[in-house]
């Protein structure tokens, strides 16, 4: 039942032991010369005792160290005051003269043994830590302050284009969240399974299992993956009991992944948007990875099995540059690539506006153009939006050719054309588009022959003609 | 004791990391899109070391799955339809006409002083008749002719419940998540998370029927930003020359004079703001720019005068005559059409104490046709996917009559305990029917949904976690739906 390995971790448990008693030893000791009362019996007890724990202690410390998981040289001084400790003990309950200097040098040692363990076990910085760094901070704060002030109000011009300041995501956002929660068990003091996290190096080295970043593949990467499996699987990261990453941090790490895992700063707008638009898997919390949903297909909706396809964030260049060309585009949902792209604000509509979003192609899923002057040959350019589920074409000037372009759109789902030249010429077409349900055609040139054809070739399409009319009710039967 | 210097004090305190974070945020947010709302901005732009706590609370709150409603219409029926003589059908009670309430069903709630000192509680059926309709057979009143036609667009929700039993808490509550005022209003929540799509109209449109009765008050508050930034605000768009008061030019002053005049006060202000750091320095700011691209955007989209006849026709009589519920229903689907995020109409009247047969024929004749137009409209013009529609008063109307029961007339009172909304469109179950109540609709027998349930569920159809859509105010993190609130699973599509 008690292997090797098990008393090993039984060395947190009783170092306490030699520790108190030790400890408690002196105290007693002190008193005995101070107050002259005869504690002699006791004193002895006490480091009996605590000498016979502490070789309990060193016993099972060595086993445990054998585990490989912590620093030699930590772990080798450690040992020798630790060892140091227990001989001086036994050396102070036999000694008759003398006694309390030996007691007292026993006391000096077993502190020195016990600063390396709690270096060992908390990391080497963990006592001084948290002051230095909210001190640096303030510090950074108050200098980023003074020149965001001076600038602001001195060139208000110059501060809005020129200083694109640098971000360091590394330095400022992935390193606190591994210091917080990775670090303690994959760093210089411990290195469970052969990793440390604690430098760019040792990232990029990987444990004993291979490599643990794979630069640009978040999902493929353990660093990322691990933290994504259900908490009860064997390699969920950090294991179960342990502080575990919020939402917030996973997605943090998994944008600066999927962007390429740089060390270096980098232009501020670019890293913005890197954190923005980058996928995060959706139902993180329930612990789902991308695989297991994409293995029940029919169940999920379509639109929900784009929005977890892995996809590079669109260029932040490229949205700025839409933006100002008032291009209103809005993620589809939380840190997703995927976007909807809305034109209500574009007052001067022109087809070189669809050019400048090729770069958006894949990106795309919601698509809003109405009673804007589109043409077919602008749509032929949208037929190229591969994600497209929507698509809303209402009050354009396109004509059946378009239905032409839009036929091999893989996933697109709702189509509207109310208010267009569509007539029953574009229907051979609307027949064979894969993924259809909806499509509206009221105020266009379909008949009813049209629509009933259509309705027979393609009986779960929903074809909205607007003929709704209100049958103008008898009130004359209300009781007054 | 030594005083502190007051840069000293600035220096070590909360406030001034505060300080330091709003300004770097807003400095940030000034030179990114504008009108997009706090959810929508921290999903394009996102985490820097600065900022973390407003970003924190923001992106907690964005969307996990892509929202069904892009926009909401909310038709507010002020004053308390009744449900007896609306959806919530009760034919048992024909045979107890003129009976006394059973003490079983009342179980001794309190009823409001209006007929607590009645001597009776006389049971009265409604004295219109209900039949089934459409393909999901729904009993609806002979007073909702045209309703009854597109009721399979229809999620009846009959166990709707609330604790206010007085119209301006009830109202309140139903509006800002709170009986006192003071909180913001569903659409400035649904501003201040998701922001504007339409950056040349507001966010938050708000019309109030001119032809309603006017028995219960409506104040600017019910759609008040509250403590959100003030540009979150409900904008009450009127019926007569001027839409949006104050908005047009003076006489005699030229448009480009006050383009030039609004920069250079825009440049003062971004001098003040970078002293102060005063939210509502930005907030004005941007008041003035929406309302000077309003001067274009508001004239074009309130013209009614290029929709076609058959249009008004579908509206109803009151439809060419602005300001009315028919016209404001037109109106409304016209902004939903350039993207307005939520438009809320109100039409008073419905709080019927006496008379209420010939009040209620009054109201639905005056708000059926449009109402329904509203979703036909909608419907065929693609509208209604991400659209979502609710209709409903603030609490319903007792079983019994207050004051005197003749075979004609009746009044009903006051009734937290249970009455009947509607929604419609993207992501509710259409031609469904949820919650049940006993036979006399005095309590609820099955799903009950309360007002923060349905507050909880508007969000979520707008992709927003109702718990996670916060603003902190005076020390505390505030929501719409306060600490309750469950989103109702059972209607969603």
């Amino acid at each position: 039942m008690f292997t090797s390995d098990t008393i090993g971790h039984f060395h947190p448990l009783i170092i306490h032991l030699p520790i108190g008693i030790l400890l408690f030893g002196f105290l007693l000791m002190l008193m005995q010369h101070v107050r002259k009362v005869d504690l002699e019996a006791a004193v002895s007890l006490a480091f009996l005792t605590g000498s016979i724990t502490a070789a309990a202690a060193c016993v099972a410390g060595w086993l445990l160290a054998q585990s490989g998981e912590y620093e030699p040289s930590l772990v080798s001084y450690h040992q020798w005051t630790g060892l140091a400790t227990t001989a001086l003990g036994f050396l102070t309950f036999f000694a008759g003269k003398y006694r309390i200097w030996l007691a007292a040098i026993t006391v000096i040692v077993l502190s020195v043994a016990g600063h390396f363990g709690g270096s060992l076990t908390h990391g080497e910085d963990y006592l001084f830590s948290s002051k230095s760094v909210s001190e640096i901070d303030q510090k950074a704060a108050f200098a980023e302050f003074q020149a965001l002030d001076s600038g602001a109000v001195h060139s208000q011009v110059a501060n809005t284009q020129k200083s694109a300041p640098m971000v360091f995501v590394y330095r400022d956002e992935v390193v606190p969240i591994l210091k917080n929660k990775c670090y303690s068990c994959h760093s210089a003091t411990k290195m469970k399974g052969g990793l440390r996290l604690d430098s760019e190096e040792f990232i990029k080295k990987g444990g004993k299992n291979g490599r643990v970043l794979l630069e640009g593949h978040p999902t493929d990467s353990p660093l990322i993956k691990n933290l994504l499996l259900p908490i009860e699987h064997e390699d969920h990261m950090p294991p179960k009991g342990k502080p575990q990453l919020t939402r917030r941090e996973i997605s943090i790490l998994h944008a600066w992944v999927s962007r390429g895992a740089s060390f270096v700063p980098q232009k501020e707008k670019a890293e913005r948007q890197l954190l923005a638009v980058s996928g995060v898997p959706v139902l993180l919390d329930s612990g789902i990875t991308s695989e297991v949903i994409n293995s029940i297909p029919s169940q999920v909706q379509l639109e929900q099995q784009i929005l977890l396809k892995d996809l590079p964030s669109i260029p932040a260049e490229r949205v700025k540059v839409l933006q100002q060309k008032n291009i209103l585009i809005t993620p589809m949902k939380e840190s997703s690539s995927f976007v909807t792209v809305n034109f209500v604000n574009v007052s001067a509509y022109e087809s070189s506006l669809l050019d400048e979003m090729m770069p958006l192609e894949k990106h795309v899923m919601w698509l809003r153009m109405p009673d804007k002057p589109v043409t077919d040959e602008d749509v032929r350019k949208i037929s190229t939006f591969s994600n497209l589920t929507r698509l809303h074409l209402e009050n354009t000037t396109i004509t059946d050719q378009a239905l032409g372009y839009l036929k091999n759109l893989p996933h697109l789902e709702q189509l509207n054309l109310y208010g267009t030249a569509i007539s029953d010429v574009g229907l051979r077409d609307l027949v064979l588009f894969p993924a259809l349900q909806v499509v509206y055609l009221w105020q266009t040139n379909i008949t009813e022959d049209g629509v009933a054809r259509l309705k027979k070739l393609r009986p779960e399409l929903r074809v909205e003609i607007g003929g709704f009319r209100f049958i103008k009710p008898d009130t004359s039967t209300i009781q007054k | 004791m030594k005083h502190s210097h007051p840069e000293e004090f600035r220096l070590h305190t909360p406030e001034f990391s505060e300080l330091h974070r709003k300004l770097d945020r807003r400095h940030f947010l000034s030179k990114t899109a504008a009108g997009l709302g706090a959810l929508a901005l921290g999903g394009l732009l996102n985490t820097s070391a600065a900022g973390k706590s407003v970003e924190q609370q923001v992106l907690d709150a964005l969307p996990r799955l892509a929202p069904k409603a892009k926009r909401v219409v909310y038709l507010f029926m002020s004053g308390g339809p009744s449900q007896f003589e609306t959806f919530d059908y009760k034919p048992k009670l024909t045979q107890m006409f003129g009976q006394g309430l059973p003490d079983s069903v009342r179980k001794g709630q309190r009823l409001t002083g209006m007929s607590a000192n009645q001597a009776v509680l006389p049971v009265v059926p409604s004295t219109y008749d209900f039949k089934p309709h459409g393909k999901s057979s729904t009993w609806v009143s002979e007073l909702l002719p045209y309703t009854a036609q597109i009721v399979d667009e229809l999620c009846i929700i009959k166990s709707m419940y609330t604790e206010q039993i007085n119209h301006d808490p009830a109202i309140t509550f139903f509006q800002t998540g709170h009986q006192l005022p003071g909180r913001p209003s569903i659409g400035s929540w649904a501003s201040y998370g998701l922001g504007s799509d339409n950056q040349n109209l507001p966010a938050f449109i708000v019309l109030v029927s001119k032809d309603a009765s006017k028995d219960q008050p409506l104040y600017a508050r019910l759609w008040g930003n509250g403590f959100l930034p003030t540009e979150h605000q409900g904008v009450q768009f009127r019926s007569g020359t001027d839409p949006v008061l104050f908005l047009n030019n003076p006489e005699g002053y030229d448009g480009a004079d006050r383009r030039q005049m609004l920069d250079y006060l825009s440049k003062l202000n971004h001098l003040q703001n970078d002293v102060w750091g005063d939210p509502e320095i930005d907030a004005r700011t941007a008041q003035y720019e929406l309302a000077f691209r309003m001067q274009t955007s508001v004239p074009e989209v309130m013209d009614t005068t290029r929709e076609p006849d058959e249009v008004f026709e579908l509206y109803g009589p009151g439809s060419r005559d602005k300001g009315t519920y028919a016209a404001n229903c037109l109106l409304a689907r016209k902004l939903l059409e350039k993207d307005v995020r939520f438009v809320q109409l109100y039409h008073q009247g419905w709080d019927h104490h006496g008379s209420l047969p010939k009040g209620m024929q009054h109201q639905c004749k005056q708000t059926d046709q449009a109402t329904a137009a509203l979703l036909v409209d909608l419907k065929r013009r693609g509208l209604l996917e991400d659209t979502l529609v609710v209709w409903g008063g603030e609490f319903g109307r007792t079983v019994y009559s207050q004051g005197k029961l003749t075979r004609t007339d009746y009044g009903r009172d006051h009734h937290p305990r249970c009455f009947s909304m509607w929604m419609a469109g993207a992501g509710v179950k259409a031609g469904t029917t949820y919650g049940e109540t006993d036979d006399f609709s005095y309590n609820i027998v099955k799903n009950p949904v309360h007002v923060h349930d349905f507050q909880a569920t508007l969000l979520h159809l707008m992709g927003i976690n109702h718990e996670q859509l916060t603003y902190k105010y005076q020390g505390r993190r505030f929501r719409l739906t306060d600490v309750h609130g469950k989103v109702i699973q059972g209607i969603l599509s």
